[in-house]
């Protein structure tokens, strides 16, 4: 079985459209193929960064015309994914490493801790 | 440092998801509704939105619901997100803080989705040790939410409901339990929504969703979409009642993302939700009283 990582790369290039036979072999298949169930994701993917990207260059929408606006996000979409959780994926021209994610720490790894009552 | 009051116990309350099309209606209507609930990554630019919900959270108890902290990434949360979500959450005194089991960040890369793990005991350490980072960042416990299903892993070594119910045993977390998630995940992949139900433990359920959903066609087969579109389907209503019977005093929350009505839609969902927990809590003779 692939670990958490390798599952979550191929599965992050099955959403953008780039191939994702690791992960496909790891998921269910049943009356709806495995293929069909991750195209949900990635028909999301795109929908919502085109309309962030719309939202982000009404202008440029205006003056290309929907039609080739939306062709030219779908495209840089599949080629540049984000590299920050905002609501304005690509309208930074700038380009900026991700910030060094936490490693995990021993808050409460180990022990078991009282459950809280909600 | 919050220059508001400490948070409101918002127990036993009914509250609304805030959007921003309903923001001008919300300051000038003043629904009688328990709280509101935002989307914490819209807050974290600040700006005028930001002083909108400084203005709201002057009249109501706030919740921040985060979208993008990513608590399933094999490769930990991200330290600038997080310092983002600390600042709002200093900044709000929020009555609540939670966010979803899934996954938007691989390889540096973020993708705008909630993502599905499987539910095995490697992502368990994963996702309790990102839990752990956040709430001794945030020094809080937060809440994770069930997400909505549309595929399944093959090696998965638990169900959802023990995988939760782990976490919370694990980190202290609670389990905030979106009806209409349950719902679809059920119908899109199988599975009993009642046994899921009580395989969660006492007192972990801290919070309560309900949303719409739509139906899609998928070759001729139904798949069921949680989209926060629609009012709330009457088997959701159905799952809803029973988890008020296990959690009587879980404040509930009316999602609705897309597809927007006026505010006052949304204000009667929520007076729906009100009203379903008074019969609960009065049937059978029994009086529970809220905390």
């Amino acid at each position: 079985m692939p670990s958490l990582r390798e599952l979550q790369t191929d599965m992050a290039r099955g959403v953008r459209g780039l191939g994702a036979e690791l992960a496909l072999d790891a998921m269910r298949s049943d009356e709806i193929a495995a293929a069909r169930r991750l195209q949900v994701y990635r028909n999301h993917y795109y929908v919502t960064l085109v309309e962030s990207l719309e939202a982000a260059f009404p202008v440029v929408r205006r003056l290309v015309g929907e039609g080739f606006f939306r062709q030219v996000a779908r495209r840089s979409a599949r080629m540049r994914c984000s590299v920050r959780s905002s609501t304005w994926p690509f309208s930074s021209a700038r380009a900026y490493s991700p910030s060094p994610c936490l490693a995990p720490c021993s808050f409460t790894t180990s022990s078991q801790v009282p459950l809280r009552n909600w | 440092m919050s220059s508001f009051p400490p948070p409101r116990d918002v127990r036993g309350e009914t509250g609304i998801g805030l959007r921003a099309p309903h923001v001008a209606a919300l300051m000038s209507e003043r629904p009688a509704v328990g709280f509101l609930e935002v989307h914490s990554e819209n807050y974290m630019g600040g700006g005028a939105p930001l002083r909108q919900l400084e203005a709201a959270r002057r009249e109501w108890p706030i919740s921040l619901h985060g979208v993008g902290l990513s608590l399933g990434s094999a490769e930990g949360v991200d330290a600038r997100h997080l310092a983002r979500l600390a600042s709002l959450a200093e900044r709000m005194a929020p009555s609540l803080v939670s966010e979803h089991l899934s996954w938007s960040v691989a390889g540096g890369a973020y993708l705008n989705d909630l993502l599905p793990l499987p539910c095995t005991a490697e992502s368990l350490t994963v996702v309790a040790d990102n839990i752990a980072v956040t709430q001794d960042w945030l020094r809080r416990p937060i809440l994770v939410e069930n997400p909505s299903a549309y595929l399944a892993f093959a090696h998965a070594e638990m169900g959802e409901a023990e995988f939760l119910a782990a976490l919370a045993r694990r980190t202290g977390c609670g389990i905030l339990l979106d009806v209409n998630n349950l719902y679809v995940s059920a119908r899109n992949l199988g599975g009993d929504p009642q046994a899921y139900l009580a395989a969660l433990p006492d007192g972990a359920v801290g919070e309560i969703h309900l949303a719409g959903h739509a139906v899609n066609d998928v070759d001729g087969l139904p798949l069921l979409i949680d989209d926060h579109g629609s009012r709330v389907a009457a088997p959701v209503w159905t799952l809803f009642e029973a988890a008020l019977r296990r959690w009587p005093d879980a404040p509930a929350l009316v999602e609705w993302d897309s597809n927007l009505p006026p505010l006052s839609t949304l204000v009667d969902e929520a007076a729906e939700a009100h009203r379903r927990r008074h019969t609960i809590r009065h049937e059978g003779g029994h009086h529970a009283i809220a905390a």
